[in-house]
């Protein structure tokens, strides 16, 4: 009966191998009675493991590998918890670890304040102090080491480990000798310790043992060497119980001393005991009702150390859950009676609030609605996300915006009485103010309480090669481009990539691949898969709860300074933790800067949440697919269903986002709806009775709110149940049960059997990709009112959006969209400019100013030091007043930012003139400025100023950059894009432009297609390339910017048009002198096609 | 002083240890073994796909009179198959 205490997963992040599973998997197979993690500094795979190990019956120890500071050395210890006041030290343990580092007194506070006792068990192995005392032959100071530990009151053991590795005195790695284990062995007897044996697991099997040597030269940043890796041999492994025997007699010496290690070891691990509630597992832990009410900020500057929670009795548990319900209903009530009530709104507040009752949730709903209304209080733009919008309580608490009761959003998709699980509310604020709302939430509820959610940052392909590249030594420049050639994608995928993706198939690297030669390094690659390499900030997880916080979760402070779980995501979920997703959403940043713009230059405010739903222009632009900017309706593939839909309502437009997603598009959902909606076939309702479900989508199901109020009028259960018999659809297990239930309630409330049959069929193939409708819901909002914005305040629309870029297009292609709609983008001005991009007023009208900050390469300090110098009298005057660097000045001379100070000099006049003034003494202070003369150099032509601008902006201001190849393109046959919608289907053109984006999402073949995006000047062009043109022409797609390319029309509606690729060439190379080439074979095909 | 050698030897186990081995046509009888471990090549430095691993032991051998400490080793690889061919790579003086 061996168990292995000393084990580690990936989560000792650079260092251990397998994941948590792995390792619980691995001791099932060995028929082991148990398996300890003990990562380094942290529990991030307790969770994880510990379900692991109850799944496959293993028993789950847990502990920490923790340094420990003793006059200036640092050394590691094991800390194993054998109860809760175990678990409780060791979170208190890692939490003092990040905060202060861990010292004998540090340990000492902690074992008095939680009474931990022999309730953590302390293991000192190689890495020891004591082990190194043993090992340098200071038998004295072994002594006081043991002593000093016995004081804690912990139980402490010598963990005796060898990995066979060679002993050689004064060498570390003889620490895991078979040698020096003996002699550390024989000396824990002789001082009548009770050792025990383990094999300081690293990996599962031999198998992995390269990977960890690659770990090893990652974290010490060289190449591989038998200096730079930790270990000589393999030994590492998850070994059996008849390997450790076999190894606890080389050990020992002999069969008898070496049973009594084994047994010493077996019986420690039987008497450690951590079960789910030690945990905390199945619970729940909400704040404080008093912390919620009280407005007053906490600070605490510690955490380890603060006392503990005194647990609250039955009756005052009672009192509390009491007065929580009546502050939640009062707070209800009070939007309530501003609310045009209802028969129905009367009802569904009723029994939402018993739902919430009943669960016991009113603790939570109040402490989501206080963190809104300090947002709110804040001027910080926020939306709730998700199924929470189908809450009426979150309708009046003011979470959510929308009135789910006019949208037929229903509560029991977001919470059920038949569900005991904490609901996820989900709220959107501005992007760049999230971690000021993080601050105020820490204040407002005190740091014990409040921590982000963790993320890992796993290995991917790129970062894989560029560390196994390193490892095995390959320069830097040739493994980044290596990696550079590899889309974003899993490394486990790197050799199905080589042959699936078109970027890479028709490259070097994939070439070199089939020789062979690469296939150490693929092999390592797809070791490093799914790694985590180390702990981060979760972009939106923030957990509230309550005082024994600090004793249930481990904490460490994020680089931006903020308290951090060391847990993630479905972790903190399985603690029963309360977490709010704060989801920083550009787009809201955007809205909120160009409402401030029009405020500060129009002084009107603008309130975005109360604005009209129904107003018909904001329609029209919608409708005319000019949406470039937009929240979720400017992708290529957006712009053609709305042109081909028309939304005219706020509903459509929850609609629209819920059919523009992978499954109703594969599955043709969309033109049913179409053909319906536009009255091009009669709309065939399945039964009478569901006319009302399925009318607003014209009789097909869209909506899980559809599926639930469908299950419910055919089968009578509530939506509650309903809701739960949608959920099982998915599970295959559960399908014949739900479709016994189905039939026969379904015949049981008169429906016939062929209705029962189709509409059996529709849900059975709907559950993959249905949408929930109050998700789409709160979704439309921000849809809706940037379109609003876009059409009454485009300045400030695009000032906004240029300022906060939240969407997927470059901005150059966002200014020349601001251009097609009217708004004039003036260019970088010394005087007129300011950090963003700001409204100003021009010619009657309003236009986009370009602002300093995306100059390439300046500093916020020379923004800064231009904005606040403002106005400038000259270029001397500026080069006196502020402190930006000499490149720079040239940078913003060469955009023409002093054009408007010098009108009557060229800019090579201002740079000779720059050139000048550097020169000048600068200990003289009877310096006169000195005038700039016309030196009779020209002024930079069109096409110079457009290579600068690109360049130092990445944006062509002064005119679209296909101006430079006027010449070319007129003697060619081009189709603009506002001239596409005039072809023919089946029209073969010659279309060209600069390439906005592309993607290569697969098929349902699985083969992938390339989506290229081009802009012409006159509008976007959507181009598709599928499998048998991308030999061909893959290359020129990815690596040219300017591209011409010929393609097949096929039309798809009233506005919706595509481009089937079928030749592309880089523009630069086709200009000139082999411009016959291209003209040459399209005037061929256009021949053979007519 | 050590002398590093790679000769060849044919060598007998007994209880998974080394027991005695012929060496330049003489038979040494293992007195006591000091110690055992276990040494894998570094991967980085050859192609192979499978790890070369050698098991060393240092013992201390009896020849007649004579008295020495040396390292008797075998690479266990796929490479070498299942025989083992044992060597001596260390002499103690």
């Amino acid at each position: 009966m061996f168990t292995h205490l000393n084990t580690v997963s990936y989560y000792s992040f650079r260092y251990g191998v397998a994941s948590p599973s792995a390792l619980a998997q691995k001791a099932t197979e060995l028929a082991m009675p148990g398996v300890a993690l003990v990562d380094q500094d942290g529990l991030s795979g307790a969770v994880e493991f510990f379900q692991a190990c109850s799944m496959y019956g293993v028993k789950a120890h847990i502990g920490v590998n923790l340094p420990l500071v003793t006059h200036n050395k640092t050394s590691r210890f094991i800390a194993l918890a054998r109860d809760s006041s175990g678990f409780k030290a060791l979170n208190r343990l890692i939490t003092a670890h990040h905060e202060v580092g861990l010292t004998f007194d540090v340990l000492e506070t902690i074992a008095n304040l939680l009474s931990v006792d022999t309730g953590l068990v302390i293991l000192l192995g190689p890495e020891s102090q004591l082990a190194e005392c043993i090992f340098q032959g200071q038998y004295n100071v072994a002594n006081q080491v043991i002593s000093r530990w016995q004081k804690t009151g912990f139980d402490v053991r010598p963990e005796i480990v060898s990995h066979r590795t060679e002993y050689v005195a004064n060498q570390r790695t003889s620490l895991y000798s078979t040698y020096f284990a003996r002699q550390y062995f024989r000396w824990s007897i002789d001082c009548s310790l009770q050792p025990v044996l383990s094999n300081a697991v690293r990996y599962l099997g031999t198998k992995q043992a390269r990977t960890a040597d690659v770990l090893d030269a990652t974290r010490n940043l060289t190449t591989l060497s038998r200096s730079n890796v930790s270990k000589r041999n393999q030994e590492a492994c998850l070994y059996s119980e008849t390997h450790m025997q076999k190894l606890a007699v080389e050990i020992t010496g002999d069969t008898t001393t070496a049973q009594k290690l084994l047994m010493h070891t077996h019986q420690l691990a039987a008497s450690l005991e951590v079960t789910s509630d030690t945990l905390g597992i199945g619970k729940v832990f909400l704040p404080e009702l008093s912390v919620i009410m009280n407005s007053s900020a906490h600070t605490f500057d510690t955490r380890w150390d603060s006392s503990p929670a005194k647990p609250l009795t039955l009756k005052q548990q009672e009192s509390e859950t009491h007065k929580a319900n009546q502050l939640l209903r009062d707070r209800c009530l009070r939007s309530y009676s501003q609310y045009q009530q209802t028969e129905e709104s009367n009802s569904r507040l009723d029994a939402e609030l018993d739902v919430i009752f009943g669960l016991g949730f009113s603790t939570y709903f109040l402490t989501v609605a206080t963190i809104v209304d300090s947002i709110k209080a804040k001027g910080i733009r926020v939306a709730a996300r998700g199924s929470g919008a189908g809450s009426f309580v979150n309708y009046l608490l003011g979470i959510s915006v929308l009135d789910p009761l006019q949208y037929g959003l229903l509560m029991e998709r977001f919470l059920s009485p038949l569900r005991n699980s904490l609901p996820d509310i989900d709220i959107d604020v501005e992007s760049h103010r999230r971690l000021e709302i993080y601050d105020d939430i820490s204040e407002r509820f005190g740091s014990q309480r409040v921590a982000a959610v963790a993320m890992f940052d796993t290995y991917r392909v790129r970062q894989a090669i560029r560390d196994v590249g390193r490892a095995l030594g390959i320069p830097a420049g040739e493994i980044g481009v290596f990696a550079k050639a590899f889309p974003r994608i899993r490394a486990r995928s790197i050799r199905d990539a080589l042959e699936e993706f078109p970027e890479l198939r028709s490259s070097n690297v994939a070439k070199l691949a089939q020789t062979g030669q690469l296939n150490r390094m693929l092999d390592l690659v797809e070791g490093l898969d799914g790694l985590p390499r180390h702990i981060a900030l979760h972009p939106c997880g923030v957990l509230i709860s309550d005082a024994s916080f600090i004793d249930r979760i481990a904490l460490q402070t994020s680089n931006q300074g903020f308290p951090l779980s060391q847990y993630g995501k479905e972790d903190v979920e399985t603690l029963g933790l309360l977490k709010l997703d704060v989801l920083g959403i550009r787009m809201q940043s955007a809205m909120s800067y160009a409402i401030d713009e029009v405020q500060r230059t129009q002084a009107q405010a603008i309130a975005l949440d109360a604005i009209d739903f129904a107003d018909s222009e904001t329609f029209e632009l919608i409708q005319s697919t000019r949406t470039l900017g937009c929240f979720q309706i400017e992708s290529p593939g957006q712009r053609e269903l709305i042109g081909k839909f028309a939304p005219d309502t706020f509903n459509d437009i929850i609609i629209d986002i819920s059919l523009f997603r992978p499954g109703p598009v594969k599955s043709d959902m969309i033109t049913p709806f179409l053909e319906g909606r536009h009255g091009w076939k009669e709309i065939q309702y399945l039964h009478p009775r569901l006319k009302g479900i399925l009318r607003e989508t014209s009789g097909v199901v869209v909506f899980h709110e559809q599926v639930i109020r469908i299950l419910s009028e055919m089968t009578s259960c509530s939506f509650a149940e309903a809701d739960l018999k949608r959920r099982q659809f998915g599970d295959s297990d559960q399908i014949r049960s739900l479709r016994a239930w189905f039939y026969s309630s379904g015949l049981k409330n008169r429906f016939d059997l062929d209705v029962i049959d189709r509409v059996w069929d529709i849900l059975v193939s709907f559950a993959s990709f249905g949408f929930c409708k109050a998700h789409a819901a709160a979704f439309a909002i921000p849809t809706y009112q940037s379109a609003w914005l876009k059409h009454h305040f485009p300045a400030a629309f695009y000032a906004g959006v240029l300022t906060h870029d939240p969407g997927m297009y470059p901005k150059r292609a966002i200014v020349h969209d601001a251009r097609l709609h009217g708004v004039p983008v003036l260019p970088v001005d010394i005087n007129k400019s300011a950090s963003d991009y700001r409204v100003e007023a021009h010619l009657q009208s309003w236009a986009v100013r370009i602002g300093f900050s995306d100059i390439k390469n300046i500093s916020e300090d020379e923004v800064d030091s231009i904005v606040s110098q403002q106005p400038f009298r000259s270029l001397y005057d500026f080069y006196q007043r502020t402190y930006v660097s000499f490149t720079q000045v040239e940078a913003l001379i060469s955009l023409g930012a002093f054009d408007s100070l010098h009108t009557h000099v060229t800019r090579r006049d201002l740079l000779l003139h720059l050139h000048e003034i550097t020169k000048q003494p600068t200990d003289n202070l009877f310096v006169f400025e000195p005038d700039i003369e016309p030196s009779g150099l020209a002024e930079f032509t069109l096409s110079e100023k457009l290579q600068i601008e690109i360049e130092t902006l990445g944006i062509d201001m002064s005119a679209h950059i296909l101006e430079l190849y006027r010449e070319t393109l007129g003697r060619l046959p081009i189709t603009y894009a506002q001239d596409l919608l005039s072809c023919r289907s089946g029209q073969e053109v010659l279309v060209v432009g600069i390439k906005v984006s592309t993607q290569t999402p697969p098929m349902r073949s699985g083969k992938r297609v390339i989506f290229v995006t081009l802009d012409d000047a006159t509008g976007p062009i959507d181009i598709t390339f599928f499998t048998d043109m991308q030999d061909a022409y893959a290359q020129t797609i990815f690596s040219s910017s300017l591209l011409l390319a010929k393609g097949v029309i096929r039309r798809t509606g009233p506005r919706g048009i595509s481009l089937r690729g079928t030749g592309c060439w880089d523009l630069q190379d086709v200009s000139g002198d082999n411009l016959s080439v291209v003209s040459l074979a399209h005037h061929k095909s256009a021949l053979s096609a007519g | 002083m050590t002398k590093k050698l790679d000769d060849p030897i044919d060598l007998h186990m007994q209880d998974g240890v080394p027991a005695r081995f012929r060496w330049r046509n003489r038979i040494f009888t293992v007195q006591r073994i000091v110690m055992y471990w276990i040494d894998v090549e570094p991967w980085w430095h050859h192609d192979y796909e499978h790890d070369v691993t050698w098991h060393i032991w240092r013992v201390e051998v009896r020849c007649l009179a004579q008295c020495l400490t040396l390292d008797v080793a075998y690479r266990d690889s796929l490479l070498s198959g299942n025989a083992f061919p044992w060597r001596i790579v260390r002499i103690f003086d």
